[in-house]
């Protein structure tokens, strides 16, 4: 059993490694977030009810991890490196999708973090709304509204052409 | 149906009796079809957002942590917990990169100097 979950944590691990580099700009400090999350989460394993989503529960602890990081740099004069991420470019495919691709990564790191948030954890990885309440400590009801408006804004900072069908605008 | 509903039928959690209703009235109309379309393709594309991470292999450190019960063989670096590697890191890390920083833009500048030139 143990090794069960061992397997499924190893299989989590480049999720955590993405989700620490969407919260940190540098690689070597967001696998050392990822590290010390994994410390964590092994010495916590008993904490975890077997058929909820692993994922969501490592990512409360990765950010957590993060949070108790930007803290303890907060009372130091140089954490200009903790901001969040605004996730380099780097995917891979055809020409015109991987164009798709650089107008997506450019229209989300253009968003207001709150946004980000919850549009990361939901759209990208999946969360339901319930995991990604969780992880990020704030009522369900907020990941939706907030998911909503963020997705309007997205598609507003895409395709900034008026007269789009529905004629939806971001608040 | 408001785009919340919209939302939530291209993420996959709208219960089923309203999603019946999407998709019934997906037929009729173009416009929330398009609608749809749109947001679908953007939930691709954000799936996409640094997918290039998922394919790198995993740092051995971090693999060492889940096998430290493991017999003592190929593995190395054991870590412990109460000593965590990364505290003197995050504090060194802002004046290494203005460092850098400073470097290149220096760089930069004796090199834009010399091609007007």
């Amino acid at each position: 059993m143990m090794d069960d979950v061992l397997v499924l944590l190893e299989s989590e691990i480049p999720r955590l490694r993405r989700y620490a580099r969407y919260l940190v700009r540098d690689v070597d400090m967001a696998d050392d977030l990822v590290q010390e999350a994994l410390v964590r989460a092994l010495s916590n394993l008993d904490k975890w009810q077997q058929g909820t989503n692993l994922r969501s529960w490592l990512f409360v602890i990765l950010r957590n991890v993060y949070i108790n990081e930007l803290r303890r740099a907060r009372s130091q004069p140089q954490s200009s490196e903790l901001q969040p991420n605004d996730l380099a470019l780097g995917v891979q495919g055809a020409q015109e999708w991987r164009q798709a691709v650089v107008e997506m990564e450019k229209a989300f790191s253009g968003l207001s973090s709150e946004h980000k948030d919850v549009l990361y954890l939901v759209a990208v990885e999946g969360l339901e709304y319930e995991e990604a309440a969780a992880v990020l400590d704030i009522p369900v009801g907020t990941v939706r509204s907030r998911l909503s408006r963020a997705r309007l804004a997205l598609r507003n900072l895409m395709h900034p052409v008026a007269g789009e069908p529905g004629g939806q605008r971001a608040c | 149906m408001g785009p919340d509903a919209l939302h939530e039928y291209v993420q996959g959690t709208l219960p089923r009796p309203r999603a019946a209703l999407i998709e019934a009235a997906l037929r009729n109309d173009a416009g929330l079809a398009a609608q749809v379309q749109l947001l679908e393709r953007q939930n691709m594309l954000l799936q996409g957002l640094r997918a290039d991470i998922l394919d790198e292999p995993v740092p051995e450190r971090m693999m060492s942590i889940l096998h430290r019960g493991e017999p003592a063989g190929t593995r190395h670096q054991p870590l412990s917990p109460s000593t965590p590697p990364q505290a003197d890191r995050w504090r060194r890390r802002g004046s290494k990169m203005r460092v850098v920083l400073l470097v290149l833009a220096t760089g930069i500048g004796i090199f834009i100097v010399i091609g007007i030139r």
